[in-house]
Protein backbone atom coordinates (compact mmCIF):
# COMPACT_ATOMS: atom_id res chain seq x y z
CA UNK A 1 0.00 0.00 0.00
CA UNK A 2 2.81 2.38 0.90
CA UNK A 3 5.46 1.09 -1.46
CA UNK A 4 5.80 1.77 -5.14
CA UNK A 5 4.56 5.31 -4.91
CA UNK A 6 7.95 6.90 -5.29
CA UNK A 7 8.77 5.17 -8.51
CA UNK A 8 6.86 7.87 -10.21
CA UNK A 9 9.37 10.46 -9.02
CA UNK A 10 10.97 10.29 -12.48
CA UNK A 11 7.71 11.44 -14.01
CA UNK A 12 7.24 13.92 -11.24
CA UNK A 13 10.63 15.49 -11.83
CA UNK A 14 9.23 17.19 -14.88
CA UNK A 15 6.07 18.16 -13.07
CA UNK A 16 7.68 19.40 -9.91
CA UNK A 17 8.02 22.95 -11.16
CA UNK A 18 4.51 23.18 -12.51
CA UNK A 19 1.55 24.39 -10.54
CA UNK A 20 -2.01 23.04 -10.46
CA UNK A 21 -4.83 24.51 -12.44
CA UNK A 22 -6.33 26.04 -9.32
CA UNK A 23 -6.52 29.80 -9.62
CA UNK A 24 -6.88 32.28 -6.79
CA UNK A 25 -9.93 33.76 -8.52
CA UNK A 26 -11.82 30.58 -7.62
CA UNK A 27 -10.88 30.99 -4.00
CA UNK A 28 -12.02 34.59 -3.54
CA UNK A 29 -15.83 34.02 -3.75
CA UNK A 30 -15.58 31.18 -1.21
CA UNK A 31 -13.49 33.30 1.16
CA UNK A 32 -15.92 36.22 0.70
CA UNK A 33 -18.89 33.97 1.40
CA UNK A 34 -17.17 32.61 4.53
CA UNK A 35 -16.38 36.11 5.77
CA UNK A 36 -20.05 37.03 5.28
CA UNK A 37 -21.07 34.00 7.32
CA UNK A 38 -18.53 34.98 10.00
CA UNK A 39 -19.95 38.50 10.10
CA UNK A 40 -23.49 37.08 10.29
CA UNK A 41 -22.49 34.83 13.17
CA UNK A 42 -20.69 37.66 14.97
CA UNK A 43 -23.65 40.02 14.59
CA UNK A 44 -26.65 37.72 14.88
CA UNK A 45 -25.19 34.68 16.73
CA UNK A 46 -26.17 32.35 13.90
CA UNK A 47 -24.02 29.53 15.27
CA UNK A 48 -25.88 29.57 18.59
CA UNK A 49 -29.16 29.07 16.75
CA UNK A 50 -27.60 26.34 14.58
CA UNK A 51 -26.18 24.63 17.69
CA UNK A 52 -29.61 24.68 19.38
CA UNK A 53 -31.31 23.25 16.28
CA UNK A 54 -28.58 20.64 15.74
CA UNK A 55 -28.61 19.58 19.38
CA UNK A 56 -32.38 19.16 19.04
CA UNK A 57 -31.99 17.16 15.80
CA UNK A 58 -29.14 15.00 17.09
CA UNK A 59 -30.57 14.49 20.57
CA UNK A 60 -31.70 10.90 19.74
CA UNK A 61 -28.08 10.07 18.80
CA UNK A 62 -26.67 11.54 21.99
CA UNK A 63 -29.13 9.42 23.94
CA UNK A 64 -27.91 6.23 22.25
CA UNK A 65 -25.01 5.89 24.70
CA UNK A 66 -27.30 6.10 27.72
CA UNK A 67 -29.92 3.90 26.10
CA UNK A 68 -27.29 1.24 25.38
CA UNK A 69 -25.98 1.40 28.95
CA UNK A 70 -29.50 1.11 30.37
CA UNK A 71 -30.30 -1.82 28.09
CA UNK A 72 -27.12 -3.69 29.04
CA UNK A 73 -27.75 -3.02 32.73
CA UNK A 74 -31.37 -4.17 32.44
CA UNK A 75 -30.38 -7.38 30.69
CA UNK A 76 -27.57 -8.20 33.05
CA UNK A 77 -29.63 -7.65 36.18
CA UNK A 78 -32.99 -8.95 35.01
CA UNK A 79 -32.27 -12.65 35.49
CA UNK A 80 -30.39 -12.22 38.73
CA UNK A 81 -31.17 -11.24 42.27
CA UNK A 82 -29.43 -7.96 41.53
CA UNK A 83 -32.67 -6.72 40.02
CA UNK A 84 -34.57 -7.13 43.27
CA UNK A 85 -31.74 -5.59 45.23
CA UNK A 86 -31.39 -2.64 42.90
CA UNK A 87 -35.17 -2.06 43.03
CA UNK A 88 -35.06 -2.14 46.80
CA UNK A 89 -32.09 0.26 46.84
CA UNK A 90 -33.92 2.61 44.49
CA UNK A 91 -37.04 2.44 46.65
CA UNK A 92 -35.00 3.18 49.79
CA UNK A 93 -33.20 6.01 48.01
CA UNK A 94 -36.55 7.54 47.11
CA UNK A 95 -37.69 7.10 50.70
CA UNK A 96 -34.54 8.80 52.01
CA UNK A 97 -35.04 11.65 49.54
CA UNK A 98 -38.66 12.09 50.66
CA UNK A 99 -37.61 12.07 54.31
CA UNK A 100 -34.88 14.62 53.60
CA UNK A 101 -37.45 16.84 51.92
CA UNK A 102 -39.81 16.47 54.88
CA UNK A 103 -36.95 17.27 57.25
CA UNK A 104 -36.17 20.40 55.27
CA UNK A 105 -39.82 21.51 55.38
CA UNK A 106 -39.96 20.90 59.14
CA UNK A 107 -36.72 22.82 59.67
CA UNK A 108 -38.12 25.75 57.70
CA UNK A 109 -41.36 25.63 59.72
CA UNK A 110 -39.37 25.55 62.96
CA UNK A 111 -37.30 28.58 61.89
CA UNK A 112 -40.47 30.47 60.93
CA UNK A 113 -42.12 29.60 64.23
CA UNK A 114 -39.05 30.73 66.19
CA UNK A 115 -39.00 33.94 64.26
CA UNK A 116 -42.72 34.54 64.88
CA UNK A 117 -42.26 33.74 68.58
CA UNK A 118 -39.48 36.31 68.84
CA UNK A 119 -41.57 38.86 66.97
CA UNK A 120 -44.57 38.25 69.25
CA UNK A 121 -42.31 38.64 72.30
CA UNK A 122 -41.14 41.89 70.80
CA UNK A 123 -44.71 43.01 70.12
CA UNK A 124 -45.55 42.71 73.84
CA UNK A 125 -43.43 45.81 74.41
CA UNK A 126 -45.70 47.78 72.08
CA UNK A 127 -48.66 47.93 74.42
CA UNK A 128 -51.60 49.96 73.10
CA UNK A 129 -49.82 50.41 69.79
CA UNK A 130 -51.04 49.02 66.53
CA UNK A 131 -48.72 46.49 64.98
CA UNK A 132 -48.73 45.09 61.45
CA UNK A 133 -46.92 42.21 59.87
CA UNK A 134 -45.41 41.97 56.41
CA UNK A 135 -43.73 39.23 54.45
CA UNK A 136 -40.24 39.76 52.98
CA UNK A 137 -40.41 39.21 49.22
CA UNK A 138 -37.13 40.63 47.97
CA UNK A 139 -33.72 41.77 49.16
CA UNK A 140 -31.45 43.99 47.07
CA UNK A 141 -27.98 45.29 47.81
CA UNK A 142 -27.43 47.42 44.74
CA UNK A 143 -27.62 50.36 44.09
CA UNK A 144 -29.07 50.80 47.55
CA UNK A 145 -29.61 48.14 50.20
CA UNK A 146 -33.29 47.54 50.88
CA UNK A 147 -35.87 44.84 51.45
CA UNK A 148 -39.28 44.70 49.81
CA UNK A 149 -42.07 43.61 52.11
CA UNK A 150 -45.49 42.47 50.97
CA UNK A 151 -48.35 43.96 53.02
CA UNK A 152 -52.08 43.32 53.12
CA UNK A 153 -53.23 46.46 54.88
CA UNK A 154 -53.52 50.12 54.04
CA UNK A 155 -52.93 51.24 57.61
CA UNK A 156 -49.14 51.31 57.35
CA UNK A 157 -47.79 54.85 57.21
CA UNK A 158 -44.37 56.18 56.25
CA UNK A 159 -43.49 57.23 59.81
CA UNK A 160 -43.60 53.60 61.03
CA UNK A 161 -40.46 51.65 61.79
CA UNK A 162 -39.55 48.05 61.04
CA UNK A 163 -38.51 45.24 63.36
CA UNK A 164 -37.45 41.67 62.74
CA UNK A 165 -36.62 38.93 65.25
CA UNK A 166 -33.41 40.79 66.20
CA UNK A 167 -35.13 44.08 66.96
CA UNK A 168 -35.15 47.51 65.32
CA UNK A 169 -33.76 47.10 61.80
CA UNK A 170 -34.89 49.92 59.54
CA UNK A 171 -37.30 52.57 58.38
CA UNK A 172 -39.82 52.76 55.57
CA UNK A 173 -38.32 54.34 52.48
CA UNK A 174 -41.15 53.96 49.99
CA UNK A 175 -44.81 52.94 50.25
CA UNK A 176 -46.13 51.13 47.20
CA UNK A 177 -49.62 49.74 46.57
CA UNK A 178 -49.02 46.23 47.94
CA UNK A 179 -45.48 46.42 49.20
CA UNK A 180 -43.05 48.55 51.12
CA UNK A 181 -39.36 49.27 50.65
CA UNK A 182 -37.39 49.30 53.89
CA UNK A 183 -33.88 50.70 54.18
CA UNK A 184 -31.62 49.49 56.99
CA UNK A 185 -30.60 51.54 60.01
CA UNK A 186 -27.00 51.36 58.79
CA UNK A 187 -27.95 53.28 55.62
CA UNK A 188 -25.66 56.32 55.33
CA UNK A 189 -28.65 58.68 55.10
CA UNK A 190 -30.06 57.76 58.53
CA UNK A 191 -29.33 59.34 61.90
CA UNK A 192 -30.70 57.73 65.09
CA UNK A 193 -30.90 59.61 68.39
CA UNK A 194 -29.40 57.28 70.98
CA UNK A 195 -27.79 57.17 74.38
CA UNK A 196 -25.04 55.32 76.13
CA UNK A 197 -26.82 52.94 78.53
CA UNK A 198 -23.90 53.19 81.01
CA UNK A 199 -23.54 56.97 81.19
CA UNK A 200 -26.99 57.93 79.81
CA UNK A 201 -25.20 60.50 77.61
CA UNK A 202 -27.14 61.34 74.45
CA UNK A 203 -25.43 60.68 71.14
CA UNK A 204 -26.34 60.64 67.46
CA UNK A 205 -25.76 57.36 65.67
CA UNK A 206 -25.06 57.66 61.94
CA UNK A 207 -25.22 54.79 59.46
CA UNK A 208 -21.99 53.93 57.63
CA UNK A 209 -23.56 52.13 54.69
CA UNK A 210 -21.79 48.94 55.81
CA UNK A 211 -23.97 46.21 57.33
CA UNK A 212 -24.17 46.32 61.13
CA UNK A 213 -21.76 49.28 61.51
CA UNK A 214 -22.51 52.79 62.78
CA UNK A 215 -20.52 55.85 63.79
CA UNK A 216 -21.23 58.16 66.71
CA UNK A 217 -21.39 61.72 65.43
CA UNK A 218 -19.28 64.45 67.01
CA UNK A 219 -18.40 62.81 70.30
CA UNK A 220 -15.98 65.07 72.18
CA UNK A 221 -12.56 63.80 73.29
CA UNK A 222 -13.25 64.51 76.95
CA UNK A 223 -16.53 62.50 76.87
CA UNK A 224 -16.95 59.28 78.82
CA UNK A 225 -17.10 56.28 76.55
CA UNK A 226 -15.56 52.82 76.62
CA UNK A 227 -15.31 49.86 74.32
CA UNK A 228 -18.26 47.53 74.92
CA UNK A 229 -20.68 50.29 76.03
CA UNK A 230 -24.20 49.48 74.90
CA UNK A 231 -25.90 52.10 72.78
CA UNK A 232 -29.71 52.17 72.90
CA UNK A 233 -32.25 54.34 71.13
CA UNK A 234 -33.12 57.44 73.18
CA UNK A 235 -36.51 58.14 71.61
CA UNK A 236 -35.65 61.83 71.24
CA UNK A 237 -37.36 63.44 68.29
CA UNK A 238 -40.07 60.79 68.25
CA UNK A 239 -38.79 59.13 65.08
CA UNK A 240 -37.56 55.97 66.86
CA UNK A 241 -38.91 54.32 70.03
CA UNK A 242 -36.89 54.46 73.23
CA UNK A 243 -34.89 51.66 74.75
CA UNK A 244 -34.04 49.43 71.79
CA UNK A 245 -30.50 48.17 71.61
CA UNK A 246 -28.62 49.46 68.57
CA UNK A 247 -25.21 47.90 69.21
CA UNK A 248 -22.03 48.10 71.24
CA UNK A 249 -18.99 50.36 70.94
CA UNK A 250 -16.34 48.35 69.09
CA UNK A 251 -13.66 50.91 68.18
CA UNK A 252 -12.56 54.26 69.56
CA UNK A 253 -10.01 56.21 67.54
CA UNK A 254 -8.40 59.49 68.43
CA UNK A 255 -7.23 61.93 65.79
CA UNK A 256 -4.81 64.75 66.71
CA UNK A 257 -6.26 67.04 64.08
CA UNK A 258 -9.84 66.76 65.35
CA UNK A 259 -11.61 67.63 68.59
CA UNK A 260 -13.86 64.62 68.24
CA UNK A 261 -13.38 60.91 68.66
CA UNK A 262 -14.13 58.49 65.85
CA UNK A 263 -16.34 55.85 67.47
CA UNK A 264 -17.63 52.75 65.74
CA UNK A 265 -20.69 50.91 67.01
CA UNK A 266 -21.44 47.42 65.81
CA UNK A 267 -24.36 45.07 66.27
CA UNK A 268 -25.20 41.57 65.16
CA UNK A 269 -28.56 42.34 63.59
CA UNK A 270 -29.04 40.81 60.18
CA UNK A 271 -31.12 43.23 58.14
CA UNK A 272 -32.35 40.61 55.68
CA UNK A 273 -32.92 37.88 58.28
CA UNK A 274 -36.11 35.81 58.30
CA UNK A 275 -39.31 36.12 56.37
CA UNK A 276 -41.48 38.42 58.51
CA UNK A 277 -41.24 42.09 59.44
CA UNK A 278 -43.23 43.88 62.10
CA UNK A 279 -44.29 47.52 61.70
CA UNK A 280 -45.36 49.91 64.39
CA UNK A 281 -45.37 53.60 65.19
CA UNK A 282 -42.52 54.77 67.40
CA UNK B 1 -15.41 -4.43 -21.72
CA UNK B 2 -12.92 -5.22 -19.06
CA UNK B 3 -11.09 -1.93 -19.14
CA UNK B 4 -10.56 0.16 -16.03
CA UNK B 5 -12.73 2.92 -17.47
CA UNK B 6 -15.78 0.64 -17.40
CA UNK B 7 -15.38 0.11 -13.67
CA UNK B 8 -14.84 3.75 -12.79
CA UNK B 9 -17.62 5.14 -10.62
CA UNK B 10 -19.53 8.21 -11.71
CA UNK B 11 -18.13 11.57 -10.73
CA UNK B 12 -21.09 12.02 -8.34
CA UNK B 13 -20.37 8.77 -6.48
CA UNK B 14 -16.76 9.80 -6.08
CA UNK B 15 -17.71 13.33 -5.11
CA UNK B 16 -20.07 12.08 -2.39
CA UNK B 17 -17.53 9.53 -1.21
CA UNK B 18 -15.03 12.36 -0.67
CA UNK B 19 -17.69 14.30 1.25
CA UNK B 20 -18.49 11.25 3.34
CA UNK B 21 -14.84 10.74 4.34
CA UNK B 22 -14.54 14.41 5.24
CA UNK B 23 -17.70 14.31 7.38
CA UNK B 24 -16.53 11.11 9.09
CA UNK B 25 -13.13 12.73 9.74
CA UNK B 26 -14.94 15.76 11.22
CA UNK B 27 -17.06 13.56 13.50
CA UNK B 28 -13.99 11.59 14.64
CA UNK B 29 -12.15 14.86 15.27
CA UNK B 30 -15.06 16.17 17.37
CA UNK B 31 -15.22 12.92 19.36
CA UNK B 32 -11.43 12.94 19.81
CA UNK B 33 -11.63 16.53 21.00
CA UNK B 34 -13.95 15.44 23.83
CA UNK B 35 -11.72 12.47 24.56
CA UNK B 36 -8.36 14.29 24.49
CA UNK B 37 -9.48 17.02 26.92
CA UNK B 38 -6.96 19.36 25.35
CA UNK B 39 -7.47 22.84 24.03
CA UNK B 40 -6.21 21.87 20.58
CA UNK B 41 -7.45 19.02 18.41
CA UNK B 42 -5.91 16.37 16.22
CA UNK B 43 -6.67 17.86 12.77
CA UNK B 44 -7.90 14.71 11.02
CA UNK B 45 -10.25 16.69 8.78
CA UNK B 46 -7.43 18.94 7.62
CA UNK B 47 -5.24 15.94 6.78
CA UNK B 48 -8.12 14.20 4.97
CA UNK B 49 -8.71 17.40 3.05
CA UNK B 50 -5.04 17.66 2.10
CA UNK B 51 -5.08 14.05 0.89
CA UNK B 52 -8.09 14.52 -1.36
CA UNK B 53 -6.80 17.80 -2.75
CA UNK B 54 -3.47 16.24 -3.56
CA UNK B 55 -4.85 12.91 -4.81
CA UNK B 56 -7.72 14.12 -6.98
CA UNK B 57 -7.45 17.91 -7.28
CA UNK B 58 -9.84 18.12 -10.24
CA UNK B 59 -12.69 16.40 -8.42
CA UNK B 60 -12.57 18.39 -5.23
CA UNK B 61 -14.43 21.66 -5.09
CA UNK B 62 -14.87 23.91 -2.14
CA UNK B 63 -18.31 22.62 -1.10
CA UNK B 64 -17.17 19.73 1.10
CA UNK B 65 -14.28 21.83 2.40
CA UNK B 66 -16.73 24.45 3.59
CA UNK B 67 -19.27 21.95 4.91
CA UNK B 68 -16.71 20.07 7.00
CA UNK B 69 -15.34 23.38 8.26
CA UNK B 70 -18.82 24.53 9.29
CA UNK B 71 -19.48 21.20 11.03
CA UNK B 72 -16.29 21.64 13.09
CA UNK B 73 -17.16 25.26 13.87
CA UNK B 74 -20.63 24.35 15.07
CA UNK B 75 -19.63 21.38 17.19
CA UNK B 76 -16.33 22.70 18.56
CA UNK B 77 -17.90 26.03 19.48
CA UNK B 78 -15.99 28.40 17.20
CA UNK B 79 -17.28 31.41 15.31
CA UNK B 80 -18.84 30.12 12.08
CA UNK B 81 -16.23 30.20 9.32
CA UNK B 82 -13.14 29.95 11.53
CA UNK B 83 -12.25 26.47 10.31
CA UNK B 84 -13.59 27.16 6.84
CA UNK B 85 -11.12 29.97 6.12
CA UNK B 86 -8.08 27.87 6.96
CA UNK B 87 -9.52 24.83 5.15
CA UNK B 88 -10.09 26.91 2.03
CA UNK B 89 -6.52 28.18 2.13
CA UNK B 90 -5.20 24.67 2.74
CA UNK B 91 -7.30 23.38 -0.19
CA UNK B 92 -6.11 26.16 -2.44
CA UNK B 93 -2.42 25.61 -1.71
CA UNK B 94 -2.77 21.80 -1.86
CA UNK B 95 -4.43 22.01 -5.28
CA UNK B 96 -1.91 24.57 -6.48
CA UNK B 97 1.16 22.59 -5.48
CA UNK B 98 -0.11 19.01 -5.61
CA UNK B 99 2.50 18.03 -8.25
CA UNK B 100 5.34 18.91 -5.92
CA UNK B 101 3.67 17.32 -2.92
CA UNK B 102 3.03 14.04 -4.72
CA UNK B 103 6.65 13.80 -5.77
CA UNK B 104 7.89 13.89 -2.18
CA UNK B 105 8.74 10.86 -0.06
CA UNK B 106 6.23 9.95 2.62
CA UNK B 107 8.58 11.23 5.32
CA UNK B 108 8.95 14.54 3.52
CA UNK B 109 5.18 14.70 3.11
CA UNK B 110 4.79 14.09 6.84
CA UNK B 111 7.11 17.00 7.51
CA UNK B 112 5.12 19.30 5.22
CA UNK B 113 1.87 18.15 6.88
CA UNK B 114 3.43 18.78 10.30
CA UNK B 115 4.27 22.35 9.27
CA UNK B 116 0.72 22.89 7.96
CA UNK B 117 -0.70 21.45 11.20
CA UNK B 118 1.62 23.69 13.23
CA UNK B 119 0.37 26.78 11.34
CA UNK B 120 -3.22 25.53 11.76
CA UNK B 121 -2.81 25.07 15.53
CA UNK B 122 -1.06 28.45 15.95
CA UNK B 123 -4.00 30.04 14.08
CA UNK B 124 -6.40 28.60 16.67
CA UNK B 125 -4.19 29.61 19.60
CA UNK B 126 -4.13 33.17 18.23
CA UNK B 127 -7.90 33.16 17.67
CA UNK B 128 -8.74 31.85 21.12
CA UNK B 129 -6.19 34.15 22.86
CA UNK B 130 -5.11 31.19 24.94
CA UNK B 131 -1.48 31.79 25.73
CA UNK B 132 -0.25 29.54 28.50
CA UNK B 133 2.87 27.42 28.76
CA UNK B 134 1.02 24.09 28.55
CA UNK B 135 -0.49 25.04 25.17
CA UNK B 136 3.00 25.09 23.62
CA UNK B 137 3.52 21.56 24.89
CA UNK B 138 0.12 20.54 23.46
CA UNK B 139 1.00 22.28 20.19
CA UNK B 140 4.20 20.34 19.65
CA UNK B 141 2.82 17.01 20.84
CA UNK B 142 -0.24 17.26 18.57
CA UNK B 143 1.91 18.36 15.64
CA UNK B 144 4.19 15.35 16.08
CA UNK B 145 1.20 13.01 16.50
CA UNK B 146 -0.40 14.51 13.37
CA UNK B 147 2.74 13.93 11.32
CA UNK B 148 2.76 10.32 12.53
CA UNK B 149 -0.90 10.00 11.57
CA UNK B 150 -0.32 11.27 8.03
CA UNK B 151 1.03 7.97 6.56
CA UNK B 152 -1.91 6.11 8.15
CA UNK B 153 -4.51 8.53 6.79
CA UNK B 154 -2.75 8.56 3.44
CA UNK B 155 -2.70 4.76 3.33
CA UNK B 156 -6.34 4.29 4.36
CA UNK B 157 -7.73 6.94 2.00
CA UNK B 158 -5.56 5.74 -0.87
CA UNK B 159 -6.75 2.19 -0.32
CA UNK B 160 -10.37 3.35 -0.25
CA UNK B 161 -9.89 5.51 -3.34
CA UNK B 162 -8.38 2.64 -5.32
CA UNK B 163 -11.12 0.27 -4.12
CA UNK B 164 -13.81 2.73 -5.19
CA UNK B 165 -12.16 3.62 -8.48
CA UNK B 166 -10.97 0.22 -9.67
CA UNK B 167 -12.76 -2.19 -7.35
CA UNK B 168 -9.48 -3.95 -6.57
Amino acid sequence: MFGGEHKQTDIAQSAIFTTGSMRASRLYPAILFTLLIMYGDYSFELSTKIRIVSSYIFSPFTQIEYLAKDTVNSFSSYFSSQKKLSEEINMLRNLVRDLENQNLVLKNTKTSLNELEQLFDLSKSFQEKEIFFGKIIDFKKFPKEFISVEIRTNNITKDMIAFNAFGLIGVIDELLSNSIKIIPLHDASLKVPAKNSRTLENVILVGTGEPRRFQIEEFKKNGDIQKGDEIVSSGLGGRFPEGFSLGRVSEIEENDQSNFLSITVENTFDFSFGSKVLFTKP
Amino acid sequence: MNSLDDKKPSIFTFYFFVGLTLIIASIVEILLNDFLLSRLTLPLTLMTLIYWNVATPRNIGFFWTMLSGFILDVFLGYLLGTHVVIFLLASYFSQRYFHRFRALFRLQQSLIVAIIVLIYQIYFILISNYFILSIIFELFILTIISSLFWPIIYGILRYLRIKLTYGQ
